[in-house]
């Protein structure tokens, strides 16, 4: 079955959003604003969500989720998880604590080694540059296929660096950084605090837009409406107040570490109670071509705790059947040591983990050799992730997005393999 | 980990395309450089209409009127200076009813120290990526502020190049020199890497976008990219001993490179990865061999082949980045991978520019006049109803995205901000000493990657952030001073609306406007308020964001 998106039903996305912006436009002010609330009541039953924790720079695997110590190079100790049998790296105690929600997938194998392209590949499901399109990141897919219109706050929002856009999915899907957790989105206020007379003026804008609009009749110019739209609509929402964690306890912005990336995780726990669909929160330097070790350790000493304490605070609420957790890089690291005395870029085998979302935890799924260098079984492309993924967030992977210029494109490639021991 | 499949196949299509480019003929000992040119521009902006013109009456579309003069007058204000006009100026420009007032606007422009400072933040961003390797030797560099002196003498683009391919010295006496220190690693410049920068740049070709296994090449090809790479093989940076950023040419082999390349062939040669330490010597593409091969020399022999007017590319590279500065895209697009695949609209558009711009000795001013005299670029944005879908034609001026910049820049001149006019009497780069200056921080919150990369923006860039930013930030909401100005100075409301619609969109409203205006101050209670209330929805509307 074929989906088209917004803007490519019968009517032009052109003109699907000049029509959008002339609806806008035609009430006064007041009326706009109580058309959207009225929308808002209707609500539904929420699909699935999703939290992405990116490792950006690519984690070395041996050292976190698939331990070796048969291998020389290995500097870190294997530690029990709750599950027998199976081992995480020392550094991740509270993760290990928490092995009976995860599922392991060791046998990542994908064939991007530059961190743009990893990125991009890990992000979409499809190589950056093929066939001169900008492929949909899997929030921008979330956001298009879980997202509800009348949702008040955006579907897709990003921290801690910055994620991948909507491609042809279109521009409404973009994801919304916040680039400080601690201050959510900012500018929310109005420069006087006064909301009414920040009405005011936005209605007299809205007209204003309506000649420039006919005058040019530019995506472009539709798109800025939309945007202000979107932007005085969230000023308006009593849901934004999700983006405050300081309304959270102290033992909890403790528990989950009061680290950046913790408060950020945080904010994505809050954020998805509060009806959003993806959020995606970066932690940083994982590229250890130099002190791996410690470098490892550091990064698991931020990673564990938040990680852990989302998981248990996402189960205690209730929401972990219906939110997939993934912690996942770009890839993972030589099995070796490399020139400088860390670890390098290593695609051919490594990591990713699932918890939440309804899956089968406390498992592994695939192996490694004894030195974490190749996959022995189990392999899981970029593809067959993407896939798997959108299997779980129950979106349709085989159905095809239309591009701009007109062409049909599935959400995940095709010659997909599900890993089917999660379902 | 380096995935050299992909990487030689890239190389090997540049390559090739280099080759096809060159097509046989020698590199020249270097071109005198020309003088600026007294060439006339007025024919070569007829050429370009009759171009432009075959095409739409071959597709049956019909062009838009004329701009009128407020529209022509913002647009190339935004486009040669990299902002709007200020309200004297527009003032000015209205009032004048001589018949060349665009072709004197345009000199004017042109000779305002603005447009230096534009074109030298475009290049600029586009040749410095700060990364982990360049950060500390591009810190505090000027070459800015070198770029924007070039420009505004109007010194020749083949000079310009040459003079950055060449550049040797100490960074803090020879700005220039940032080029090279801007692809280092562990200080030392990397042959593939400025090879890489200066095809992106220069002409206009790029290598990562290849598509991996549908080009099967020969050794062969891979082979000459590498040749060209070993022109830069005596390029040295930093001093181990003083670290003071530099750049000179040492025969002496590359004691600090960690790059993995050349660390084992002379100066002048170049081992290729991954080739069981296949060496070859620096040889310009298409075969032939420097004059003579004092290693000294070798960059001012590649300089001298890269810009000559018998090399196309490089021609055609810099007259399709001009053309996409005034137009939104290129005559060819991508803009910096200009393949012989590439989508390209008017390819003897683009010869002929290629050749009069080669012709003029590489004056790029004059190739602007020539540009902003046609009728295609003086075309109202105003769609008509038959050619609304028809951008890529050149029926209407499409619309563009300001950059960052142009934005913060814009901004500043409308609102007289403290920062714009420091901007304007200082230059960039003293206004933005210090990380966190307001145009940093500015720039780095709107800036879109694509402004930085190809150069040209598709699309509307800005999300909720960016518009709460502009409507809810301090910056766009310091109206008072100019409210009050105008309200000191002008008599009627009329007057004070008509003051504000020229000073943000640099145009007189119109009668309805100034109706609706006049009663929207009538039902509030403050005029200020009112009047600061009219000054940010101008500021906030898309005539004023977009440069149009």
């Amino acid at each position: 079955m074929t989906t088209l998106p917004f803007h490519n039903q019968a009517l032009s996305r052109r003109e699907l959003l000049l029509l959008s912006a002339a609806g806008a436009l035609s009430a006064p002010a007041s009326g706009w604003f109580g058309q959207l609330a009225a929308q808002a009541a209707a609500s539904e039953v929420k699909p699935k969500s999703c939290i992405l924790l990116f490792m950006f720079g690519g984690p070395s695997h041996i050292d976190t989720f698939d331990p070796k110590p048969e291998n020389p190079s290995s500097e870190i100790n294997p530690i029990a998880t709750s599950v027998p049998g199976i081992q995480f790296g020392e550094f991740l105690p509270k993760l290990a604590g928490q092995m009976k929600e995860l599922a392991v997938l060791r046998g990542m194998s994908t064939s991007e080694g530059s961190h743009g392209r990893a990125r991009y590949y890990m992000h979409t499901g499809y190589r950056e540059g093929v066939g001169g399109v900008v492929h949909p990141s899997l929030g921008a897919l979330a956001s298009r296929f879980l997202g509800r219109p009348q949702d008040d706050l955006p579907n897709f929002f990003s921290m801690g660096g910055q994620s991948f856009g909507a491609g042809y999915a279109g521009p409404m899907h973009a994801p919304i950084e916040i680039t400080d957790p601690t201050r959510g989105v900012e500018n929310l206020q109005p420069v006087d605090d006064n909301l009414p007379g920040f009405d005011k003026r936005i209605g007299l804008l809205n007209e204003l837009e309506k000649g420039f609009i006919e005058r040019v009749r530019s995506p472009m110019a539709a798109a800025h409406l939309a945007t202000y739209e979107r932007a005085a609509r969230l000023m308006h929402s009593p849901k934004a107040k999700a983006f405050d964690i300081g309304q959270e306890p102290a033992e909890v912005r403790d528990a989950y570490g009061r680290t950046k990336f913790g408060d950020g995780c945080l904010l994505a726990r809050r954020l998805i109670e509060h009806g959003v669909s993806f959020v995606e929160v970066i932690l940083g330097n994982w590229d250890t071509h130099r002190d791996n070790a410690s470098g490892v350790q550091t990064l698991c000493n931020t990673l564990d705790p938040a990680m852990a304490t989302l998981l248990s605070d996402l189960k205690q609420r209730g929401m972990l059947d219906t939110t997939l957790v993934i912690c996942m890089g770009e890839f993972g690291r030589t099995p070796y040591v490399g020139k400088q005395g860390g670890r390098d870029h290593y695609p051919k085998a490594w990591t990713s983990v699932l918890a939440g979302g309804g899956i089968q935890g406390g498992q592994v799924v695939g192996r490694t050799d004894k030195k974490g260098g190749a996959v022995e079984e189990g392999r899981v492309s970029a593809v067959d992730f993407m896939a798997t993924v959108c299997k779980v967030l129950e979106i349709d992977y085989k159905q095809e997005l239309v591009t701009n210029t007109g062409r049909p494109i599935r959400v995940a490639d095709k010659d997909e393999k599900i890993v089917s021991e999660l379902f | 980990m380096r995935i050299a499949c992909r990487k030689c196949l890239c190389i090997a299509v540049l390559a090739a395309v280099w080759l096809q480019a060159w097509n046989g003929s020698q590199a020249s000992a270097g071109d005198k450089t020309a003088k600026s040119s007294n060439r006339n521009p007025v024919p070569v902006a007829a050429a370009i209409d009759r171009h432009i013109e075959a095409r739409l009456s071959l597709a049956k579309v019909a062009p838009s009127p004329q701009s009128d003069d407020a529209e022509f007058l913002r647009r190339a204000a935004l486009d040669i200076t990299g902002r709007i006009p200020t309200a004297e100026r527009t003032a000015a420009f209205l009032g004048d009813r001589s018949p060349e007032r665009r072709a004197k606007l345009v000199d004017e422009l042109l000779a305002d120290r603005l447009y230096g400072e534009h074109f030298a933040t475009a290049w600029y961003h586009r040749m410095i990526k700060p990364d982990n390797d360049n950060k500390r030797l591009i810190l505090g560099n000027t070459l800015q502020d070198w770029l924007a002196d070039r420009f505004n003498k109007n010194q020749t683009w083949n000079r310009l190049v040459t003079d950055l391919m060449t550049a040797s010295g100490k960074r803090d006496d020879k700005p220039e020199t940032t080029f090279f220190l801007a692809y280092v690693v562990t200080g030392q410049p990397v042959p593939s890497k400025i090879t890489a920068a200066a095809s992106r740049l220069f002409l206009g070709v790029r290598l990562e976008c290849c598509e991996c296994h549908n080009h099967p090449f020969t050794k062969l090809q891979q082979t000459e990219f590498w040749e060209l790479a070993a022109f830069f093989t005596a390029a040295r940076g930093i001093d181990r001993t003083s670290k003071v950023p530099r750049i000179y040419d040492s025969v002496l082999p590359n004691p600090l490179s960690k790059s993995g390349e050349n660390d084992s062939a002379p100066v002048g040669s170049i081992v290729i990865p991954d080739s069981n330490g296949q060496i070859v010597q620096a040889k310009f593409l298409g075969g032939g061999e420097p004059m003579s091969s004092p290693p000294e020399q070798l960059r001012t022999q590649l300089a001298a082949w890269l810009t000559s007017s018998s090399n196309r590319w490089f021609s055609r590279a810099a007259v399709n980045r001009l053309w996409a500065n005034f137009f939104g895209r290129g005559i060819v697009n991508p803009i910096d991978d200009m393949r012989p695949e590439s989508d390209s609209s008017h390819p003897e558009l683009l010869q002929l520019l290629a050749e009069e711009f080669a012709a003029s000795g590489f004056d790029q001013k004059h190739l602007i006049r020539c540009i902003c005299l046609s009728q295609t670029y003086q075309r109202s944005s105003r769609v008509l109803p038959e050619n609304t879908d028809s951008d890529f034609l050149y029926s209407h001026m499409p619309l563009k995205m300001m950059t960052a910049d142009m934005l913060f820049d814009s901004l500043g001149t409308a609102l007289d901000h403290p920062v714009a006019v420091q901007v304007f009497e200082e230059g960039r780069m003293k206004a933005r000493k210090g990380a966190d200056s307001p145009q940093v921080q500015f720039r780095k919150f709107f800036r879109a990657e694509a402004d930085d990369d190809a150069g040209v923006v598709e699309g509307y860039t800005h999300g909720v952030p960016q518009v709460l930013r502009l409507m809810n930030e301090e910056l766009v909401n310091d109206t008072a001073a100019v409210v009050a100005r105008l309200m000191q100075v002008e008599g009627s409301s009329e007057q004070i609306i008509e003051g504000l619609y020229l000073r943000v969109l640099s145009r007189k409203p119109t009668p309805a406007e100034i109706k609706r205006m006049t009663a929207y101050v009538a039902g509030e209670q403050h005029a200020t308020k009112a009047y600061a209330d009219l000054m940010w929805v101008l500021l906030n509307s898309g005539e004023f964001v977009f440069n149009h």
